[in-house]
C-alpha cells in the first residue's frame, strides 16, 4: 500500500512540475488504458481459474447489483443529510452575518 | 471504453478457465508491476491539473465535505448490504471503498480472494451503470450537490459529462474535485481495510 502511495505521489509531483515531454503527456490516457486492459485480463485469468467464482457467477451478479444500490443510496443520503442540517445552517448564519453587517453599515452611514 | 474493459475481463476468464489452468503464480507478480505503473501514470494525470487547489478554495466546504460523505456513505452502505448476504464487515467495506472505480478495487483485491475480487468488480461496474441512470434523477428530485454522490470516483471522468449536463458549472467542479479525492483514496483505503 505504501508503494502505491509513493508511486502516485511521485507521478503527481512529476505531473505538476511540467518537466515531462508533451509527447508523453499526450499519450497518458493510452498508457493508462493499456496497463488497465492488461490488469483486467490478468484479473480475469485469476477469476477463470477459480472454481468457486465460476460456479457462483449469477449469484454474484445479483449481489453486486444490491451492493451498488446500497453504496449509491447511502452516499446520496449522507450528502443530503449533511447539506440539509449542517451546511444550510452555516449558510443561514453567514447570511445573517451579512445582513447584520449591512444594517451596521447603514447605521454608520 | 466500458465494453473494452468488460471484454478484457471476459477474455481473461476464458483464458484462465480453458488455457492456463492452475499455473497462475507468475500472474500475481505481473499484476503488481502493472498496478504500480498504472498508479504512477494516474498520479501524473492528476498532477497535471494545476489549478486544482484554487478550485478547491473557490468551492469551499463542499469540495471537502462531499468526497468524505460519499466515502462514508459508500462504506456504510456496503457494510449494511454485506450483513444481508453474510459477508464479514471488512470484506464488504473494501467493496464499498472501490467508490465505483471497478478496475482498481477488484485488482487490489485479487490476491486476497478471487471471489471477493469478482464481487468488487461487478459491484463497482453496477455502481457506474446505476450512477449513469440515477444522476439526472437525483439532480432533478433531490439536489445538485447530491447528484455528485452516485458516481463516486468516476465523478471526475466517466460520469462527469452526465453530472455537468444535469446540474450547473459549480456542481461540475465539485464533481471533479470529489472524483479526484476519491480516486486518490481508493488505493489507500482498499488495502488498508482488507488488511484489518
Amino acid at each position: 500500500m505504501l508503494l502505491y502511495i509513493v508511486l502516485m505521489t511521485i507521478g503527481l509531483l512529476l505531473g505538476r512540475s511540467g518537466k515531462l515531454s508533451k509527447r508523453l503527456m499526450g499519450k497518458l490516457d493510452l498508457i493508462q488504458f493499456v496497463c488497465l486492459l492488461f490488469l483486467l485480463f490478468a484479473m480475469g485469468i485469476s477469476m477463470g481459474t477459480d472454481e468457486k467464482v465460476m460456479s457462483s457467477f449469477s449469484a454474484l451478479g445479483f449481489r453486486s447489483a444490491v451492493f451498488a444500490a446500497f453504496t449509491i443510496s447511502f452516499s446520496v443520503l449522507f450528502v443530503y443529510i449533511f447539506n440539509k442540517f449542517i451546511l444550510s445552517g452555516l449558510d443561514k448564519n453567514n447570511n445573517m452575518k451579512k445582513k447584520n453587517n449591512k444594517k451596521g453599515e447603514r447605521i454608520d452611514a | 471504453m466500458t465494453l473494452k474493459i468488460i471484454a478484457a475481463v471476459l477474455i481473461g476468464i476464458l483464458t484462465g478457465k480453458y488455457i492456463i489452468g492452475d499455473s497462475v503464480g507468475i500472474i500475481g507478480n505481473l499484476m503488481d508491476i502493472g498496478l504500480c505503473a498504472l498508479l504512477f501514470f494516474v498520479g501524473i494525470d492528476i498532477g497535471k491539473n494545476k489549478n486544482i487547489l484554487e478550485q478547491i478554495k473557490e468551492i469551499g466546504v463542499r469540495a471537502v465535505s462531499t468526497p468524505l460523505l460519499v466515502a462514508m456513505g459508500s462504506i456504510t452502505g456496503a457494510v449494511l448490504c454485506g450483513f444481508l448476504f453474510g459477508y464479514p464487515a471488512k470484506e464488504s467495506a473494501a467493496i464499498g471503498a472501490g467508490f465505483g472505480w471497478y478496475s482498481l478495487s477488484a485488482i487490489i483485491l485479487t490476491p486476497y480472494s478471487s471471489e471477493l475480487s469478482a464481487l468488487a468488480f461487478m459491484s463497482n461496474v453496477s455502481r457506474e451503470i446505476i450512477a449513469i441512470i440515477s444522476i439526472p434523477l437525483v439532480a432533478k428530485y433531490i439536489g445538485f450537490n447530491e447528484a455528485v454522490a452516485p458516481g463516486g470516483a468516476t465523478a471526475m471522468d466517466t460520469t462527469l459529462p452526465i453530472i455537468s449536463k444535469a446540474t450547473d458549472s459549480k456542481t461540475a467542479i465539485i464533481a471533479f474535485v470529489t472524483g479526484l479525492i476519491l480516486t486518490v483514496m481508493v488505493p489507500i483505503l482498499v488495502p488498508l481495510i482488507i488488511g484489518l
